[in-house]
C-alpha cells in the first residue's frame, strides 16, 4: 500500500499540543472529506485519523465542528465505520448528544446514521447483548427526537435524522424488539411525528413502523394496543383530500373521524411515505387480529377512497396489494354488517 | 431364652425355676394357637362376630410367642377382618406388621395393597402390589389391585399437569391484564355467563365475554367473543341493526339501533390483587364466589360511582383500561334507549342495579 506522507503528517498534527496546528490539520481533513476522492484517500488512513478526530470533539466549537463534519463524511465509507465501532465511536457520540450548549448534535446524529447503516453498527447502537443497558441509547435518541420536532424549533432541526437511525435499527430483529417494547413506549412517541413538516421525519416514522410490522405475528399487541396513534399514522397519509361523509366516519374512532371530516386537509406529498404506510398495513392485515381491528374502525373504506385519488404508480401498486388481502379474506365483522 | 421379665429381675438359676418357665412358655404357645383358631372360627360365623375375631387375633398376638410365621398370620388375618369392617387404616398397619414378621406372606401384601388403595395411598398400594407379585407373579387379585393403583396414579398425574397448566395460563392472562391497566373486581353477574372467562388468542390478544344488560327489564344479551380491538358500534350493529332478531319484550320498539346507548358503572367494585385475579380466573363453578375476599373492604374508601356513557366508536380495550372502570367479573354494559321515560330515570340516578 502506497504510503501517503501527507496523511501521516496530518495524523501527527491532529495530535499536536499546539491548538493552531490542530485547527489547521482539522480544517484540511474537513476539506478533503468533502469529496469522494478525498474520502477514499482518507479512509486508507482511517485508523490513524479517526481517534484523534474523535478526541477533538470535546474542544472548542471552532475545531470540534469541522472535526465532526469530517467524521460524518468519513463514516460514509464502510471500512471506516468498521474501524470507528471498534474505537468506541458509538459510545462517544451518545455521550456528546444532548449535552447542554453543544453544537454537535446534528453531526453526532448523522454519524450514528452512517454507523447504523451496517448491521454491526446498528447492533452496537442497540446495545444488543447488554442485559442492563439494552435499548437505552435508542430510548435517549427517541426522547430528543420527539421533544424537539420541526414544528417547534425555528432553526435547525438537530434531531431530524434520528428518523433514519430508527429505520436502520429496525432492520434488525433486536431493533424491532426494542421499538415495540411496550414498557419503553418508543412506538407511541414516534407515531405522532407522521404529521411533521419534515419529510425526513415522516419517512422515518413510516419506514420504522413498516419494518416493525414484519414482526406483527410476534408483537401484535404492541402494535394494536397503540391503535389510537397507529391507525392515524398509517391511514391519514393514505386517506386522500376529500371530506368524508358522516356515514363513513360514524364507525371510525375520533382520532380518525375528526381529521377526515375536515376540509382542506394536507395531503401526504411524499410517495415513499405513502408506500411504506400501505406496506405496514398489508403486514398487519396478514394477522387475523389485525384484520379484525382494521375492519372495526372502517379502515377499508379509507383505503377505498384514498385509492380513488391516488396517482403515483408505485403507491397504487401498494394499494392494490392491500386490497387483494381485504377481498380475499374479510374480517368477521364485515359479513355480519353486510347481512 | 428370655421371657418378658421386668428389668432387674434375676435370670432363673435353679432347675426348678427353669422348668416352671418352660411350662409357662408352652402354655403361651398353645394359648396363642387357640386364640388364632378361635379368631378364624368367628370370622366364618359372619359379620356379627367380626369384632370377636379381632379380639381373638389381638390376644393371639399379645402372647408374643417367638413363632414369626404364626405372628405374621395373626396380623394378616386381623388385617383381613379390619378390611371387612372398613377399618382401612388399621388393616394397612396390620398388613405392614404381618410383612415384618414374614416377608413372604403374599396374603399380607394383597390385603395391605387393598387397604392402601382404599386410603388413596397410591405409592404404598403400588409398592405392596409389586412386592406381592414378585412372590406370586400369577396372582390375579394382586395384579388387579396393582392395575387399579396405576390407573389412579396416571389420573392424578394428568390432573396435576392440567392444574399446573391452567395456573400458568391464568398467571399469564393476569400479567397481560396488568400490562393493559385493566382492573378486575369481584364478580356480580356470574350466573348469567356460565362462568365464562376472558381468553388469550395465539397472537396474545384478549377476547372477552361481555354482557349487555337492558336495565329497564333486566334482560341481558351475552356476547361470547368481544375482541379487545372490536368497537362497540360493530357489536351494536349485530345486536340491533338490520337483520338482527327483534326483542320480544320491546313492545314499543324503542330499542332500535339509533336509540340504544351503552353505559358502565364507574368504580363498580374494588380492584382485586393479582393473586385474587388468578384465583378468579381458575374458578369454573357458576355463581361460586371465592369466600375469603374481605367484604369489609368494600365499605372503606368507596369511590364515587356514576353512569359513564360509552362512545360506540371506542374499542373495548380503550374502555376497559380506563382507571374508573373496574370490571366486576366480566364486562357488563347497561343498555338504555334514548327518549324513553326509563332513560330519564336512569340518567338522573333514579335507578340502581337490583
Amino acid at each position: 500500500m502506497a504510503v501517503d506522507k501527507d496523511l501521516e503528517d496530518l495524523a501527527f498534527f491532529l495530535k499536536s499540543p499546539s491548538p493552531n496546528l490542530r485547527k489547521a490539520a482539522v480544517e484540511i481533513v474537513q476539506g478533503l472529506s468533502g469529496t469522494d476522492e478525498g474520502v477514499r484517500r482518507l479512509s486508507s488512513h482511517a485508523s490513524a485519523l479517526f481517534s484523534p478526530l474523535v478526541r477533538i470533539l470535546v474542544e472548542a466549537e471552532e475545531v470540534s465542528k469541522p472535526a465532526a463534519e469530517a467524521l460524518v463524511n468519513l463514516s460514509q465509507d464502510v471500512a471506516v465505520v468498521d474501524h470507528s465501532i471498534r474505537v468506541g465511536a458509538v459510545e462517544r457520540a451518545m455521550e456528546l448528544i444532548g449535552k447542554p450548549g453543544s453544537k454537535l448534535n446534528k453531526f453526532m446524529v448523522m454519524l450514528l446514521v452512517n454507523i447504523s447503516n451496517i448491521d454491526k453498527g446498528a447492533s452496537r447502537l442497540l446495545q444488543e447483548g447488554d442485559e442492563k443497558l439494552a435499548g437505552l441509547n435508542i430510548a435517549k435518541l427517541v426522547r430528543f427526537f420527539s421533544r424537539f420536532s420541526s414544528s417547534e424549533v425555528a432553526g435547525d432541526d438537530e434531531y431530524e435524522h434520528v428518523a433514519n437511525i430508527l429505520v436502520n435499527i429496525t432492520r434488525l430483529e433486536f431493533g424491532r424488539k426494542v421499538v415495540l417494547d411496550m414498557s419503553k413506549g418508543i412506538l407511541r412517541q414516534i407515531l405522532p411525528q407522521i404529521d411533521s413538516r419534515s419529510v425526513v421525519r415522516r419517512q422515518g416514522v413510516a419506514g420504522t413502523v413498516r419494518n416493525c410490522c414484519f414482526d406483527a405475528e410476534t408483537y401484535l399487541p404492541s402494535l394494536l394496543l397503540a391503535s389510537e396513534f397507529l391507525w392515524p399514522a398509517l391511514l391519514l397519509p393514505l386517506a386522500g383530500t376529500k371530506v368524508y361523509s358522516e356515514l363513513d366516519t360514524a364507525k371510525m374512532p375520533l382520532e380518525l373521524a375528526t381529521p377526515l371530516s375536515q376540509e382542506d386537509r394536507e395531503l401526504e406529498t411524499d410517495p415513499k411515505v405513502r408506500v411504506e404506510a400501505c406496506e405496514a398495513i398489508y403486514l398487519l392485515l396478514l394477522q387475523e387480529g389485525g384484520r379484525r381491528a382494521f375492519w372495526a374502525i372502517n379502515g377499508p373504506r379509507i383505503l377505498e377512497l384514498g385509492y380513488e385519488e391516488e396517482e403515483d404508480p408505485k403507491v397504487m401498486e401498494a394499494f392494490e396489494r392491500v386490497g387483494a388481502l381485504l377481498v380475499g379474506g374479510s374480517g368477521t365483522d364485515e359479513e355480519a354488517v353486510q347481512a | 431364652m428370655a421371657l418378658f421379665m421386668p428389668n432387674g429381675t434375676d435370670v432363673p438359676e435353679t432347675d426348678a425355676e427353669r422348668a416352671d418357665l418352660d411350662a409357662i412358655q408352652a402354655l403361651k404357645e398353645s394359648s396363642a394357637i387357640e386364640y388364632k383358631e378361635d379368631g378364624n372360627k368367628f370370622v366364618k360365623m359372619g359379620k356379627k362376630h367380626y369384632s370377636d375375631a379381632i379380639d381373638c387375633y389381638t390376644k393371639a398376638i399379645g402372647q408374643k410367642i417367638p413363632d414369626t410365621l404364626h405372628n405374621s398370620v395373626c396380623y394378616a388375618n386381623r388385617a383381613h377382618v379390619n378390611l371387612l369392617l372398613g377399618n382401612n387404616r388399621r388393616a394397612f398397619e396390620d398388613a405392614q406388621e404381618a410383612i415384618k414378621f414374614n416377608r413372604a406372606n403374599v396374603k399380607a401384601y394383597f390385603r395391605g395393597a387393598k387397604a392402601a388403595l382404599a386410603l388413596k395411598l397410591i405409592p404404598e398400594a403400588l409398592d405392596m402390589a409389586e412386592k406381592g407379585l414378585e412372590l406370586d407373579p400369577l396372582n390375579t387379585e394382586l395384579k388387579k389391585i396393582g392395575d387399579q393403583a396405576k390407573a389412579i396414579h396416571h389420573e392424578e398425574d394428568a390432573k396435576k399437569k392440567r392444574d399446573s397448566e391452567a395456573l400458568e395460563k391464568a398467571k399469564k392472562l393476569t400479567a397481560l391484564l396488568e400490562g393493559r391497566t385493566v382492573n378486575i373486581g369481584k364478580a356480580t353477574f356470574n350466573h348469567l355467563t356460565e362462568g365464562r372467562k376472558p381468553w388469550v388468542d395465539k397472537s396474545a390478544m384478549i377476547h372477552w365475554p361481555v354482557l349487555f344488560v337492558h336495565a329497564e327489564v333486566m334482560v341481558s344479551d351475552f356476547i361470547e367473543d368481544f375482541f379487545e380491538m372490536d368497537t362497540f358500534g360493530g357489536h351494536l350493529d349485530i345486536n340491533y341493526g338490520d337483520g338482527s332478531p327483534s326483542l320480544l319484550w320491546d313492545t314499543r320498539h324503542e330499542y332500535t339501533r339509533e336509540r340504544v346507548e351503552l353505559y358502565y358503572l364507574s368504580n363498580a367494585a374494588k380492584p382485586l390483587s393479582n393473586k385474587h385475579v388468578v384465583r378468579w380466573l381458575l374458578e369454573n363453578d357458576v355463581g361460586r364466589q371465592f369466600k375469603d375476599v374481605n367484604d369489609d373492604d368494600d365499605s372503606d374508601d368507596y369511590k364515587k360511582q356514576r353512569w359513564v356513557k360509552v362512545d360506540e366508536r371506542a374499542t373495548l380495550h380503550s374502555v376497559l383500561s380506563r382507571p374508573d372502570h373496574i370490571i366486576s367479573g366480566i364486562p357488563v354494559f347497561f343498555v338504555v334507549a334514548t327518549g324513553t321515560r326509563f332513560c330519564k330515570t336512569f340518567l338522573s340516578g333514579g335507578w340502581s342495579i337490583p
